[in-house]
């Protein structure tokens, strides 16, 4: 079953697309990573799917309702950021207090375990937290909610290293024991790959691709060695990514799908072979220098 | 065992080569049941999907059956078959990679030969 | 499949209610403050004559908590004009909430804190008068208007929490109008007394005037109360229907 839908989903600030014919569908329970650069789209889509803001023109489904004034779809999902306006005249304590009146399945026990494992305090006030506090407490809202949907963007700001490894493994940990749709974006994708299931990359406002983190991994090929050696291999592809080496070498990337003959082959001619990591890889595609004059569906295709 | 992040090995891949070691070394029996994906994932902080995957590849290859609503179970020919696979396939493209090599350095076949032996017979004197 | 949660409109409502009433009882403490400068104000009275014959001294002073009053007017709206800001509509979203839940606690939260506020405005003109008796040792005191029988203090207390909630709805609604262009902050007085202006200085009809007459020259209470609650009606769903189109987080 489908938890989102969006087709030629389009969202204009004055004129400015920051969702453009957008089209993707999400299944349920998916822990779905979101990546893009800065002003992909990213945010946009988390506040259409949120019900916050109204798209301009095409269709977007939650739960096969249209999240905008829904108050079904905002029963059962649940939208954290670093900007979380919380009422500032209640303690940390209070807005657990009130979360759990308002949410359905609510995690008492898993609020108050993380709430004193990352030490707050029950009369401490959220305006008054660091950046890093902030975003672990609102991350303690977003997964003792257990909303059937559940959406993260840039969860981890300001968190340290320790923290936010701590937080993946809560993450991962919540979502086994109790499965549900996660929609996460990410500016580090290396740091949360190995949770997710699905990357849906953005750029510009549309969907770059989407795929299991596992085909993600094996998508592309990294492939060094002298530039005439590599030419006559690469006549009818499309790099990716192209990297000048040393004198006469060069670093490219392209799709994985060489033969077992063209791999023996190169592999004799003293061409090195080497995986691109998933996070570089949504690098290359999406960073505007690196298409050659080709577009994304030329290397796709 | 810790996973290898660096993306020279899929995690699905590493996740089934455990697996097999286990079934290797004797840490699972034939018939015994193997983790299920949930725990796999658990242990190994990874999407359950992930290990799901590691256990469809192995089952696929006869080394895990499937009891359906159970989970999955050792296979009784899966040493064998885990023995099999990797000398036609690891191995042989190990030594693949070791001839290559020796072609580059100008080496003779008997050079390498006798290389080989060397280190079995030094192995097998660490041994006893 | 997943296990969807099926709220109701009222249920979710009211746990907006409770929260707001948690959450933002802070609008009190202006509440106490402005009454409590109105009083100050109407401490100088309103007016005062002297005369003097045979001997006798008679100094009359006026004092009138028409000050408390209009400062509670002004608070009303003010503080439904806050309630509409972005902050605190977000403040709705980090729970469940959809625009009309949303807008529907805040109109029960604002006739909640109006009862308290005409409650407190009426108790507070008893409070000047027992301030001025005490405090500026007045010797005797001729009490008008509210005070002077049990239903017509009931009536005016009744009246002044309705008009309360009145001057709350149109704050709440001025504030709506707001949120949908910051150029209403300029254009939203300029207009309304703009159109005062026009409309008074009109010979055929008088729009102050009328106003005046439609509401404070109706005799008969419950008709005024219903003059009131539908005025009050009328403009919250002006406001709910404006806020359905808004966003919150741009």
């Amino acid at each position: 079953m489908n938890i989102i839908e969006c087709r030629q989903l389009t969202k204009a600030y004055r004129g400015f697309k920051a969702l453009d014919q957008f089209s993707c569908t999400i299944e349920e329970n998916k822990l779905v990573g979101l990546v893009g650069r800065n002003g992909a789209g990213k945010t946009t889509l988390m506040k259409v799917l949120s019900g916050m803001l109204k798209e301009t023109s095409g269709e977007v489904k939650v739960f096969s309702h249209r999240p905008f004034n829904s108050l079904l779809v905002s029963a059962n999902s649940i939208f954290i950021d670093d900007q979380m306006n919380f009422p500032t005249a209640l303690s940390l304590a209070e807005i657990l207090e009130e979360s759990s009146k308002f949410y359905e399945h609510w995690n008492e026990e898993l609020a108050w375990h993380l709430f004193d494992y990352f030490g707050f305090h029950k009369k401490e006030y959220h305006k008054n937290l660091s950046k890093g506090k902030e975003s672990t407490f609102n991350m303690i809202v977003g997964l003792a909610a257990r909303c059937p949907l559940t959406i993260f963007d840039e969860p981890t700001t300001g968190m340290d290293a320790a923290v936010r490894k701590d937080f993946y493994r809560i993450l991962l940990k919540d979502y086994l024991a109790y499965p549900r749709t996660i929609l996460l974006s990410t500016h580090h994708l290396e740091e949360v790959e190995d949770q997710l299931e699905e990357v849906l990359l953005l750029n510009r406002g549309r969907e770059v691709l989407h795929m299991s983190i596992e085909e993600l991994r094996e998508f592309a090929i990294g492939l060094k060695g002298k530039r005439e050696v590599l030419a006559p291999y690469l006549a009818d592809r499309q790099p990716i990514y192209t990297e000048a080496f040393g004198m006469d070498e060069e670093y490219i990337v392209t799709r994985n799908n060489l033969s077992q003959k063209e791999k023996q082959d190169m592999k004799r001619e003293g061409i090195q072979f080497s995986g691109v990591s998933a996070s570089d890889l949504c690098i290359y595609l999406t960073s505007s220098g690196s298409h050659k004059g080709g577009t994304l569906d030329d290397i796709l295709n | 065992m810790i996973l290898n992040t660096d993306g020279t090995m899929p995690i699905y891949l590493q996740i089934a080569a455990w697996i097999e070691n286990e079934i290797l070394n004797g840490g699972l029996a034939a018939d015994e049941k193997v983790y299920s994906q949930y725990k796999l994932a658990d242990m190994y902080n990874i999407n359950p999907a992930t290990a799901a995957k590691g256990l469809t590849k192995l089952a696929e290859e006869g080394i895990l059956y499937d009891r359906r609503g159970i989970g999955k179970f050792v296979s009784s020919e899966a040493i064998k078959i885990i023995k099999d696979k990797r000398k036609n396939h690891t191995l042989k493209s190990m030594v693949e990679d070791l001839v290559q090599e020796a072609e580059r350095l100008d080496m003779s076949e008997e050079e390498l030969i006798s290389l080989i032996k060397e280190t079995k017979n030094r192995n097998k004197g660490g041994e006893e | 499949m997943t296990s969807l949660t099926e709220v109701r409109t009222s249920e979710i409502i009211v746990k907006q209610y409770q929260y707001k009433l948690k959450a933002y009882m802070g609008v009190l403490t202006s509440l106490v403050t402005v009454q409590l400068l109105g009083l100050l104000f109407s401490l100088n009275g309103v007016g005062s004559r002297g005369t003097g014959t045979f001997g006798i001294n008679l100094d009359i002073n006026y004092y009138s908590a028409d000050m408390i009053i209009i400062f509670t007017f002004f608070w009303g709206f003010m503080s439904a004009l806050l309630m509409t800001t972005k902050a605190y509509r977000e403040d709705d979203f980090a729970f469940i909430t959809n625009r009309f839940s949303s807008n529907m606690s805040s109109v029960a939260f604002i006739a909640t804190v109006s009862v308290i506020g005409g409650l407190t405005a009426i108790m507070a003109g008893f409070l000047l008068k027992v301030v001025v008796y005490f405090i500026l040792g007045n010797k005797e005191i001729i009490g008008t208007g509210l005070a002077s029988g049990p239903l017509m203090f009931t009536e005016g207390l009744l009246a002044m929490i309705l008009l309360v909630f009145l001057f709350s709805s149109l704050g709440y609604l001025a504030g709506i109008i707001v949120q949908v262009h910051r150029v209403f902050v300029v254009l939203l007085p300029v207009l309304f007394f703009g159109c005062l202006q026009y409309l008074s200085s009109t010979e055929n009809w008088n729009l102050p005037a009328f106003m005046y007459e439609f509401y404070f020259q109706e005799s008969f209470f419950l008709l005024f109360a219903a003059k009131v609650v539908a005025s009050a009606a009328l403009v919250f769903t002006i406001a709910l229907w404006i806020s359905d189109q808004l966003e919150v987080k741009k």
